[in-house]
């Protein structure tokens, strides 16, 4: 029967050629599709991952009275701690990190200091990016500052920083610029130790009633399963002047590649999928009606309906084992010659907010990001299985339809 | 030889001595009727054809003869009346059943050349063995190639439908038919679609084979010098066995 089938597939081979093209274009874009909008995922994730976070929660505020000393900018206005402790109740949060991010605006320099817990977030994952110097560690009174800031302001370890009111010794260096660009400072130091500056500091209290256990940034890591769940209670708990950042929102900001989201690749995908299986059926429709004789002969020299159904469907899974696998062999080659995806793209101010009235403390917040691209082995199991399901029902329905009786079709009168 | 002269009594309303011809017999069709739409086509047929010999069923078009073949092969369903094949019911029989007796017992030759397009004559011969499983691949490629060299295409194993003429398909379909060793090969017009010579050609070849072979055969035809070579023929009419020649 495979001899047969063999011959017959070449024997009708324009037809051979469009099911399998069908099948195998199915199977490529499903495949490239999938792994471009994975990687594109994956691409967004990057700035925020980063940060060591997958949530990053801030709150929009008033502007201070003056703009002089410690001030919380726009973006990072009071979280009460009960909100914080609320936050980290919700099912999927797996750990959470507090922080106080504040401009210190003086007449001749400006910092922005973030002050931060000694989660794994925080604290220690400063010391990772340690360039000279020691870490801290939330008992120290000393502090870290960035590398980029030292070497403009020529500041090194052991020199003494004013923050404020009060001069801090520099601890170690650390290349900030390693953790992205997100939630960045010139000087890091304990959350005990800012939150206590912001408490003391008169355009903090001005507009908001800071106690010494609130913060105005808080870094969530969930649960990635039920990310979108989390996002959605906490944006709720913030309410309306709540910023809640994650791969979704960056995904909602950057609308060029939204289109290449997972969901849409699979809607796109499904959509070639069904124009294949449109293709498939016809094919099969057609061989069957242009054979309807031959099957008849079949029958007349001892083939059950078994026998002929058997090998119509033996041809059409060949056809889609073919297909699938010409389908994964073009993305293969696709997927290797694309290698990876690039995302440029800006950063909102929010996440790592400067004075934009201050020309020398802007940053560049724009960020290219690569993530490779790889292959979805599992999206090729369920392209093939599809293929092979929907060759297999299309036999089955063209079979099912009714048929003329064989003698009619062989008969010399 | 008038046409009358050449119709043997031989096949309708075998009355008497049925339970000593019972042993011989290959085929009985009993009262058969056939109806396409309101036309008529079998009005009760009665046919006996006994192991080994050729019955030739004559008539004009339309009278009836070909849907009487296909109906004996299990291909067409009487609207009434029976038909025993090799001492099998055709009737109730499951369409498994009727593939393994059709391959087991029933060679047929089409009017038409009938062979698969995309397969070899080799392959065409071999394709009712394909679920044979008492033999070996070898053997039945073998018994294949002996048959296509007795039909004259021992040089034409492996050419393709397409290339070769109509009387060398036609032998190919008659090597094919015979490839199981049925009891009783069905000849439809097996020579209508060939020029006379041929169609006298292939129609040697086939009495040859059939008789070389112990094989009975029921052609339909409508020549008259096919029908004088068979020792029983029928006549039929209107869709009724002409019992005036009977």
């Amino acid at each position: 029967m495979l001899r047969y089938a063999g011959s017959e597939l070449i024997f009708r081979s324009g037809r051979s050629l469009v099911t399998m093209v069908s099948i195998a274009l199915a199977v490529l874009a499903a495949m490239v599709l999938t792994s471009l909008a994975s990687s594109y995922a994956r691409a967004l994730r990057v700035p925020i991952e980063t940060v060591g976070a997958d949530v990053i929660v801030q709150q929009q505020g008033d502007i201070p009275p003056k703009l002089e000393g410690l001030v919380f900018p726009h973006p990072n206005a009071l979280i009460p701690a009960d909100i914080v402790g609320q936050i980290k109740t919700i099912p999927g949060v797996i750990a959470l990190t507090r922080g106080v991010y504040m401009w210190d605006l003086e007449p001749d320099r400006y910092e922005s200091v973030l002050g931060i817990d000694d989660s794994e977030v925080g604290l220690p994952g400063l010391g990772e990016r340690l360039t000279d110097g020691k870490p801290i560690t939330a008992a120290s009174h000393s502090i870290l500052i960035d590398s980029d800031y030292a070497t403009k302001n020529h500041v090194k370890v052991g020199d003494s920083i004013k923050v404020g009111v009060d001069a801090f010794p520099v601890a170690g260096i650390v290349d900030a610029a390693r953790g992205g660009k997100l939630v960045r400072a010139d000087v890091y130091m304990p959350l005990s130790v800012a939150q206590a500056l912001a408490t003391a500091a008169p355009q903090v209290r001005a507009p908001y009633p800071f106690g010494a256990d609130d913060a105005n940034l808080v870094l969530v890591k969930v649960n990635r399963e039920q990310l979108q769940d989390v996002v959605e209670k906490v944006t709720a708990l913030v309410g309306k002047k709540g910023v809640v950042s994650s791969e979704l929102s960056m995904r909602q900001a950057l609308s060029g590649v939204l289109f290449l989201s997972q969901s849409m690749g699979l809607i796109i995908a499904a959509i070639i999928g069904l124009f294949a299986a449109a293709f498939v059926w016809r094919a099969t429709a057609t061989s069957v009606a242009e054979r309807r004789r031959e099957m008849a002969i079949l029958q007349a020299i001892g083939w059950s309906r078994r026998h002929i159904g058997e090998q119509v469907v033996i041809e059409n899974l060949a056809l889609a084992v073919i297909g699938t696998a010409a389908g994964i062999a073009v993305a293969l080659v696709v997927v290797l010659a694309l290698g990876h995806v690039s995302v440029t793209f800006d950063l909102p101010w929010d996440l790592s907010s400067t004075p934009h009235f201050i020309p020398q403390a802007a940053i560049n917040r724009t960020q290219t990001i690569t993530a490779p691209l790889s292959i979805s082995w599992a999206t090729a199991g369920i392209a093939g299985a599809g293929s092979l399901a929907i060759s297999l029902l299309a036999v089955l329905a063209v079979l099912a339809l009714p048929r003329p009786q064989p003698w009619s079709l062989l008969r010399a009168e | 030889m008038s046409d009358t002269a050449m119709l043997a009594k031989s096949a309708t309303a075998h009355g008497a001595g049925r339970a000593s011809a019972a042993l011989q017999q290959i085929i009985r069709v009993e009262r058969v009727t056939k109806h396409y739409g309101d036309v008529a086509v079998l009005k009760g047929v009665d046919l006996t054809v006994n192991a080994g010999q050729f019955t030739a069923i004559m008539g004009k078009s339309g009278s009836g003869k070909s849907t009487l073949l296909g109906i004996i092969a299990g291909l067409e369903k009487p609207d009434e009346g029976q038909v025993v094949v090799m001492g099998q019911n055709l009737a109730g029989m499951s369409d498994n059943e009727m593939a393994t007796l059709r391959r087991r017992s029933i060679g047929i030759v089409f009017q038409g050349f009938s062979l698969i397009p995309s397969l070899t004559a080799l392959d065409n011969v071999l394709l009712p063995t394909f679920f044979a499983a008492e033999t070996s691949a070898e053997q039945r490629r073998q018994r294949a190639a002996d048959l296509l060299q007795q039909v004259g295409l021992a040089a034409r194993l492996n050419y393709h439908p397409a290339t070769l003429s109509g009387g060398e398909q036609q032998r190919v379909a008659i090597a094919r038919a015979l490839m199981n060793n049925p009891s009783i090969l069905l000849a439809d017009e097996p020579t209508g679609n060939l020029d006379q010579e041929t169609g006298a050609s292939v129609l040697a070849l086939l009495l040859n084979l059939s008789r070389t072979h112990g094989t009975g055969l029921l052609m339909v035809t409508h020549d008259p010098d096919v029908a004088a070579k068979a020792g029983n023929v029928v006549e039929m009419k209107d869709g009724r066995i002409n019992d005036g020649h009977a």
